[in-house]
C-alpha cells in the first residue's frame, strides 16, 4: 500500500529532526566540555598532587586529549553503524555512552584516597566519552541535514546541531560557576562533581526527545531502510524497534511502500544506491 | 585543524593561562567564556546561512582567515592584564571560530553521499580532532613555557588556520545542489 504524506510532514518531521538533534548535541557538549573546563580548574591539584604545577597541568590535559583521541574510533564505530541500520539508534547509543560516562567521573575519588587510581579511572571515563561525542557529531549533523527539502537551506538547517557547541559549553560554564559560587572553598572537595551529578537528568532528556524523531531523511533514501530489508526478520524488527511509528515520505522517485510484518520495508525503482 | 585548535585554546588553556599567568579570577574567565558562547547562538545559524547564500567554501575560508589573524588580537588584549580587556578578547574569542564552525557541518557533509555519509563525514572530522583539538592545550602550554610569551600561541592559530584554507580550498563546494543521488566518483 502506497504512502504519500501532504507537504506539511516533511516540514513537521524537517522540525523534529532538528529538535532532536540540537537538543542531543548540546548534551552531549555539556558532557564533554564539563569535563574540559574542570580540567583546568580542578584535576590539576586533585589527581596529580605531587607534581609541580606546571607538570600537573599537562599531566591533567594529557588526559583531557585522551577523550580526543578516542573520538575517532566512536566516529568510526557509530558512523559504520549509522549508516547500516540508522542515524537513530547510533544516536540514543552515543547519548546514553556519553551520560553513564559523565555521571561516573562525578565518583572519582581524589589522590589521597586511591592515589593515581584516580587519574586511571579518569583516563577509562574520558576516552569512553570520547567515543560517544565521535559518534554523536555526525549523526546529528546528518539527521537535520537529510530532512531539508530544498538544496538552499542546506547550510542553515545543518548549522542547528552546531548550535549544541555553544549551548552545551554555555551550560557546562555555567553549572560549574554556579557551584563555584555556592561551594566556595569546598570547591575542590565536593563543588565542582555536582555538574557531573546532573547531567543523568539531562540525558534523560535527551533520550525522551530522540526516542521520538525520525530516521535519515530525505537526502539518504536507502539508510534505515534497504539494509534492513537485506538483514532478514530479526534484524529488521530490531532496527524497526528502534524506529517508532514515524511517516517516513518516500521522495519523487520511490516505488512503493510495503508493510510487512509490521515493519517497513521500502522498495526503490533507482537501483544503483548501495549496490556499488 | 584551523577550527578545533583554536577552539580549546580559547575555552580550555584559556583558564590555565588566565588563572596561572595573568593571575585573575576564575569567574571573570567563566563568565566571559559564558558570554562569547551566548553571541555563538546567533552567530552559529547566522553564518550557516549566510554560507547557503555565499557559497559554501567561501564563507568556511573567510572564518578561517579571520580566525588566523585574530589569534593576535587575543593575546595581545590578554597581556594587558586589565580585567576589562582581557573580558573583551574572551567575549570575542568564539565569533571567527562560529564563521566557521556554522557552515562546517554541511561542508564536510556534502562530501558524502547517503550510503557513506554517516562514517566518511565523522571520521573525518573527528581525525581532526586528534591531531588538532586534543593536543592544542597542550601545544599550548608547551609552547608558553618554552617561549615565555602568547604570541607562540598565537602563531600556531595562524598556521592551523593557514592549514585549514590550503585544504578547504581543495574541497568541492556542493552549496545549493541535489545530494540525494549517489555522487561520489569510484
Amino acid at each position: 500500500m502506497a504512502q504519500v504524506s501532504p507537504e506539511p510532514d516533511d516540514r513537521r518531521q524537517l522540525r523534529r529532526a532538528i529538535i532532536a538533534s540540537t537538543v542531543g548535541t548540546t548534551i552531549e557538549w555539556y558532557d564533554f566540555f564539563l569535563y574540559s573546563t574542570v580540567t583546568g580548574l580542578v584535576f590539576g591539584p586533585l589527581y596529580f598532587p605531587k607534581s609541580d604545577s606546571v607538570v600537573g597541568t599537562l599531566q591533567a590535559f594529557g588526559i583531557y586529549a585522551v577523550g580526543f583521541v578516542a573520538r575517532p574510533v566512536g566516529a568510526a564505530v557509530f558512523g559504520h553503524y549509522g549508516d547500516r541500520i540508522g542515524r537513530k539508534s547510533a544516536l540514543i547509543a552515543t547519548l546514553l555512552l556519553m551520560g553513564i560516562s559523565t555521571f561516573l567521573v562525578a565518583f572519582v575519588p581524589p589522590y589521597e584516597k586511591i592515589g593515581l587510581w584516580g587519574a586511571v579511572l579518569l583516563v577509562i571515563l574520558r576516552f569512553v566519552q570520547g567515543v560517544g561525542v565521535g559518534g554523536e557529531w555526525g549523526g546529528s549533523v546528518l539527521m537535520s541535514m537529510e530532512w531539508t527539502k530544498t538544496n538552499a537551506h542546506r547550510g542553515f538547517v545543518a548549522s542547528w546541531p552546531q548550535f549544541g557547541v555553544p549551548a552545551g559549553l554555555f551550560l557546562a560554564n555555567l553549572a560549574v560557576l554556579a557551584f563555584s559560587r555556592i561551594s566556595g572553598t569546598h570547591f575542590l572537595t565536593w563543588g565542582w562533581r555536582i555538574p557531573f551529578l546532573l547531567s543523568i537528568l539531562l540525558v534523560g532528556i535527551g533520550l525522551y526527545i530522540r526516542l521520538y524523531s525520525g530516521d535519515a531523511g530525505l537526502l539518504a533514501p536507502g539508510i534505515g531502510k534497504k539494509d534492513r530489508a537485506h538483514t532478514g526478520p530479526r534484524g529488521a524488527q530490531a532496527a524497526a524497534a528502534a524506529n517508532p511509528l514515524v511517516g517516513r515520505r518516500s521522495h519523487g522517485r520511490a516505488g512503493a511502500v510495503l508493510h510487512l510484518h509490521g515493519i517497513r520495508v521500502h522498495l526503490w525503482d533507482q537501483s544503483p544506491a548501495g549496490l556499488a | 585543524m584551523g577550527e578545533q585548535a583554536p577552539f580549546y585554546i580559547f575555552t580550555a588553556f584559556v583558564f590555565t593561562y588566565g588563572t596561572k599567568v595573568l593571575q585573575v579570577s576564575r569567574d571573570l574567565l567563566l563568565i566571559g567564556v559564558l558570554t562569547a558562547s551566548a553571541l555563538s547562538f546567533f552567530t552559529i545559524p547566522l553564518s550557516g546561512h549566510l554560507s547557503d547564500r555565499i557559497g559554501r567554501r567561501r564563507m568556511y575560508m573567510i572564518g578561517a582567515a579571520t580566525t588566523g589573524v585574530f589569534g593576535f588580537a587575543y593575546f595581545a588584549l590578554l597581556n594587558t592584564a586589565n580585567p576589562g580587556w582581557i573580558f573583551l578578547a574572551v567575549v570575542l574569542s568564539l565569533i571567527p571560530h562560529s564563521m566557521m564552525y556554522g557552515p562546517q557541518a554541511t561542508l564536510i557533509a556534502e562530501s558524502f553521499t547517503g550510503r557513506m555519509r554517516y562514517s566518511g563525514a565523522s571520521l573525518g572530522y573527528q581525525l581532526a580532532s586528534v591531531i588538532a583539538g586534543g593536543p592544542a592545550p597542550l601545544i599550548a602550554a608547551w609552547l608558553f613555557a618554552t617561549y615565555g610569551s602568547g604570541y607562540a600561541i598565537a602563531a600556531y592559530i595562524l598556521l592551523c588556520a593557514i592549514l585549514s584554507l590550503i585544504s578547504t580550498a581543495m574541497f568541492k563546494d556542493y552549496t545549493s545542489r541535489d545530494i540525494s543521488q549517489e555522487y561520489d566518483r569510484g
